[in-house]
């Protein structure tokens, strides 16, 4: 099978580029635009998840009997009193989650998880619909925006905050698929694989941010989603604004029918056409 | 469609390990409040890790096969979270080696998160994934992202009867080994052969491996498609190298061809042509 025209002419090797090169000379203006905004929200967008531990940090206790700190099995025995004037301004602090309460931090790790969840399923149905894609990237960095802004105002409920909870991580869901579909689309070969790199690079630095915001002002939750929430909603605006290159009427989008036949099964789960159907049956006969 | 029994199984444990790793990865997240150390520094390393395990595996993959690679993670990270079933959880908890076994940790499991998005593709014939790639990653999403509702409760549950949460992974990623005995390398050219053999660069691999692996929506001839070997785009190339015998007088086989023959020059009386020219001539004529 081997030609012998393959071996008679080797390709040359351009000399590999490094990232700052691939960025300026790979992208136009306007994708440099997007490849920042899109970075930006899915920095913003993470920042929810990895920061959990900082936002329900186990508060400074009090054990009223000595009138020393003491850890949590300790004080649940006994009286105690949260020391919010030194110790952690986190949600665990403010709402009192320690001893019996802790089922309520529990509670809202768990919402945080039934938005990934819930996230997941309704992303993959709304998939198909290429148009959308930035559209919902922006939307899902507001939705961030308005959620953790949202915690803000309603600080005194903390039912509502595990609510609002679900919902930033469920924009986050959003970011995390569409945000590589929408690469995958949008660019090609060396800045597709820069722009992957560069996914994971300010998901470290905005992790990093973060941590530090919440080091330097002693796990400050309100702080926290301020700053976090703020800057979602800039990232979704902007990211609304610019507009992608990317011709969706195009017939001949291969990605397109990628994601079609990507989609076969979740269709089987609603219509049950004949053909989808089949397949269904072959998967419970070999499978299931 | 199904070739054999062993696609079957692979697929099984495949998708068990996706719900197992994307389980114990939220569970280190969620965990990192109970570590030893600084809290902050804990949670940079959590965000930094993300970036060094996904260049890991990029730069691992290259040299060594995939499969072989998940299958001495997987007898690592077996060992290591036996640790917490047999040593008492006053030895280990809040402890600095504490710290480094789960940054340890965290970043493995990344490792095999990326490896096993690989491994699914690499080793699962091509006709199976062109077909089902859609459903097998949907099922794995919807159970990866189903079984994170468990991890407050599971850790609330252990420490309420005296137990560290890892022991219960221990035990899971003990049991996910056992299973992983049963799967088998069925192919052995893959994406890692290709990449090599077509000398792309390393922006272009990442591309392949992490933005086509990592999110389970784009099929991996997506990426494929998009990086060209003498001009003819990865995905025909390979199908071309595994399935040779069956593409004589098909459209990629032409493609294969006729790209061959653009690059090849000649000089027909003084005037430079691609061979592909000349052909074009000559049928004319």
């Amino acid at each position: 099978m081997k030609s012998p025209l393959i071996d008679k002419a080797p390709p040359k090797k351009d000399p590999p580029l490094s990232l700052l090169q691939i960025f300026k000379q790979k992208a136009t203006p306007n994708e440099q635009k997007i490849i920042i905004l899109a970075c930006f929200i899915v920095a913003m967008s993470g920042s929810l998840l990895l920061g959990i531990p900082i936002l329900f940090k186990d508060p400074k206790l009090i054990c009223l009997s000595e009138n020393i700190v003491c850890f949590e099995d300790t004080a649940c025995s006994q009286d105690y009193n949260i020391d919010l004037k030194t110790g952690p301004k986190s949600l665990s602090s403010e709402f009192g989650l320690v001893c019996e309460q802790k089922q309520q931090k529990t509670f809202a790790i768990t919402m945080s998880f039934l938005g990934i969840f819930l996230g997941t399923i309704t992303s993959t149905f709304i998939l198909f619909h290429a148009k959308w894609r930035q559209f919902l990237l922006s939307l899902a960095s507001l939705i961030i925006g308005a959620s953790m802004l949202g915690m803000l105002c309603f600080s005194d409920n903390f039912f509502m905050i595990s609510i609002l909870i679900f919902t930033t991580n469920y924009g986050f869901v959003y970011i995390n698929v569409y945000s590589y579909l929408f690469l995958a689309e949008n660019f090609k070969g060396e800045l597709a694989g820069f722009i992957t790199i560069m996914y994971s690079v300010v998901w470290g630095i905005a992790g990093t941010g973060f941590a530090i915001i919440g080091l330097c002002t002693n796990a400050n939750w309100r702080i926290y989603c301020a700053i976090n929430g703020t800057l979602s909603a800039i990232g979704g605006i902007g990211f609304l604004i610019v507009k992608s290159e990317k011709n969706y009427d195009d017939e001949n989008d291969g990605n397109k029918e990628e994601v079609r036949n990507f989609l076969k099964f979740p269709r089987v789960l609603i219509f049950f056409r004949n053909k989808e159907t089949k397949l269904m049956f072959i998967f419970q006969r070999y499978v299931a | 469609m199904w070739p054999n029994i062993q696609i079957r199984k692979n697929f099984i444990v495949y998708a068990l390990f996706w719900g197992m790793n994307a389980m114990v990865y939220s569970m280190i997240l969620v965990e990192v409040e109970s570590l030893g150390g600084n809290l902050y520094i804990n949670c940079i390393v959590c965000s930094l890790l993300e970036l060094a395990s996904t260049l890991a595996t990029g730069a691992i993959t290259k040299k060594y096969n995939c499969f072989v690679l998940l299958r001495y993670i997987l007898t690592l990270v077996s060992i290591f979270f036996s640790i917490f079933i047999f040593c008492p959880p006053n030895l280990i908890t809040g402890s600095n080696i504490q710290v480094c076994f789960f940054v340890f940790c965290l970043f493995v499991i990344k490792v095999i998160c990326n490896s096993l998005h690989i491994v699914t593709y690499l080793y699962l014939p091509k006709a199976f994934t062109d077909k089902y790639v859609g459903f097998w990653m949907l099922c794995s999403r919807f159970w990866a992202r189903f079984i994170l509702l468990l991890v407050p409760t599971i850790s609330y549950l252990m420490r309420s009867i005296g137990l560290h949460p890892f022991c219960f992974y221990g035990f899971c990623w003990i049991i996910c080994r056992i299973i992983f005995r049963f799967t088998k390398e069925v192919q052995s050219e893959g994406v890692d052969d290709l990449l090599n053999e077509a000398e792309v660069n390393d922006f272009e691999r990442m591309s392949v491996l992490t933005g086509s692996f990592g999110y389970g929506a784009i099929t991996h001839d997506d990426n494929l498609v998009n990086i060209k070997v003498d001009g003819v785009p990865l995905s025909v190339v390979r199908k071309f190298k595994q399935e040779g015998g069956s593409f004589k007088n098909s459209s990629e086989f032409l493609k294969l061809r006729d790209s061959v023959l653009k690059r090849s020059k000649v000089t027909v009386k003084g005037e430079k042509m691609s061979l592909f020219e000349l052909k074009e001539k000559f049928i004319k004529i």
